[in-house]
């Protein structure tokens, strides 16, 4: 009985205890809890501070000397240079596009822009026999000392032109000649070639394109026309020039001379050859004197006759 | 006598088969054309039908063709054609006019000077035909 009254007793003065100790928990925990909330404020202050404090710091002038440390200046002025050579070599490469060929360049381009415009003309694209001509002339070329030369042959289903070496450039040789006037001769491979040799010498002596070259060509050749509208006129005018030499006006004595003389100098090693240039222009002689269609040739390469008595030796009385 | 006819029917069979029989083609690698312009014939010849014309720096396909009994051939009609693929095209084109590089082409180098000119596609026509028109040579030091 006494315990139980000791312990109601102890129960009864716990109470109060515990209500004051649940309270004074609630009360410990609030001072903190509304407390925090100025603590964060003022953590955030010192922290803007701080980050005012570090702008001040970051001073280019101060960390000037890092970048140079870390190679970006270089870096930079590097890609800027890159931008500009690339803007440089762009603009250049624009303007390369308006060049005009060079001597070098520019001849055997033309010429065959001369063959393509007078196609109809000429008649060249022609179903025609395999006469190896080819083979023919530059195995001649290579008998008269003439290596690494690139030939090439075109045949005309014409008369209008007999023959001729078209103005090309240095590494080429074009020749056009007529198959109707082949078969009219009823030429071989020899007397073609031989043909062909003449028209070789002339070209090399450059008759032909001392025709066509002017001021005005000179000029224009390796120029360029970037901004400046492209001369077309006088293009055509130079085109117009190759009917001039190869129609109309030809060749004159003097050229015509030098290149009998070089060709009599030339294949006299060979007196069997030499012979046969002979016969030659003797076929082609009583042909310019008898065929009218030909009438022309004495015109365009004066003349056979002529080349006849440059020829021949002279009888000298002794 | 029915033999005799038999092995002649037998004979000739087998040869027209094995005629008849298609040669196996393969790429045999990539050229390209070095001329400013340049047909594509049905056959080795330049007088054949142009199945198609290219331009300078065009790539070609070449093709080798290798018979039932294994016998190779890549160059055809006196060893100047090459048997080529362009495009849906399959026909011949001069060996002479490929390189195995790419070319400085004329057109491309000076580009506006060829723009100016103002060529018409006869004209094109005939400068692809020009190329299949001449004969061309080179002399050399033989030994």
């Amino acid at each position: 009985m006494m315990k139980k009254k000791c312990l109601i007793a102890l129960l009864l003065l716990s109470v109060p205890f515990l209500a004051n100790s649940s309270e004074e928990a609630k009360d410990s925990k609030s001072p903190h809890e509304t407390k925090s909330e100025p603590v964060k404020a003022d953590s955030a202050e010192v922290k803007t501070e701080n980050k005012e404090g570090t702008k001040e710091l970051l001073d280019f002038s101060s960390i000037k000397d890092i970048i140079k440390q870390d190679g970006l200046e270089g870096e930079l002025k590097k890609k800027q240079d890159e931008k500009r050579k690339f803007l440089s070599d762009k603009k250049l490469k624009d303007m390369k596009r308006f060049n005009i060929p060079n001597q070098d360049t520019f001849w055997s381009f033309f010429s065959e822009l001369w063959l393509v415009k007078n196609a109809t003309l000429l008649k060249w694209d022609i179903h025609k026999p395999d006469f190896e001509l080819e083979k023919a002339f530059t195995s001649f070329l290579e008998s008269q000392g003439h290596y690494e030369t690139k030939i090439k042959i075109l045949l005309l289903d014409s008369v209008e032109i007999t023959h001729a070496s078209l103005p090309s450039n240095s590494d080429e040789y074009i020749f056009i000649i007529s198959l109707p006037f082949i078969r009219t001769l009823d030429l071989s491979k020899v007397e073609i070639s031989l043909i062909l040799f003449e028209d070789f010498i002339r070209a090399k002596k450059g008759y032909f394109k001392n025709y066509i070259t002017d001021k005005e060509l000179d000029s224009f050749m390796g120029s360029n026309f970037n901004g400046k509208p492209f001369d077309k006129k006088l293009v055509d005018t130079h085109l117009k020039k190759y009917n001039q030499v190869l129609f109309e006006k030809g060749f004159n004595f003097q050229e015509q001379f030098e290149t009998t003389k070089e060709m009599d100098v030339l294949l006299k090693n060979d007196l069997k050859i030499w012979n046969t240039y002979l016969t030659l222009i003797e076929k082609i002689d009583t042909l310019t004197k008898n065929n009218t269609l030909y009438k022309k040739y004495g015109q365009i390469y004066p003349s056979p006759e002529l080349q006849l008595n440059w020829l021949r030796p002279k009888n000298t009385i002794l | 006598m029915t033999k005799f006819i038999l092995f002649f029917v037998i004979f000739f069979t087998n040869a027209i088969g094995a005629e008849s029989a298609p040669m196996k083609k393969s790429m045999i690698g990539i050229k390209y054309f070095k001329e400013l312009m340049g047909n594509v014939h049905q056959n080795p010849s330049r007088y054949s039908q142009v199945l198609t014309t290219i331009s300078c720096n065009h790539p070609v396909k070449v093709m080798k063709e290798t018979s039932t009994d294994g016998k190779e051939f890549v160059l055809y009609g006196e060893d100047k054609w090459n048997y080529v693929t362009v495009g849906p095209y399959a026909g011949y084109i001069m060996a002479d006019y490929l390189t195995e590089k790419k070319n400085t082409c004329f057109e491309e180098e000076y580009s506006k000077y060829f723009d100016g000119l103002n060529l018409d596609i006869n004209d094109l026509y005939y400068w692809a035909r020009l190329y299949d028109q001449y004969v061309q040579g080179k002399s050399k030091v033989r030994q």
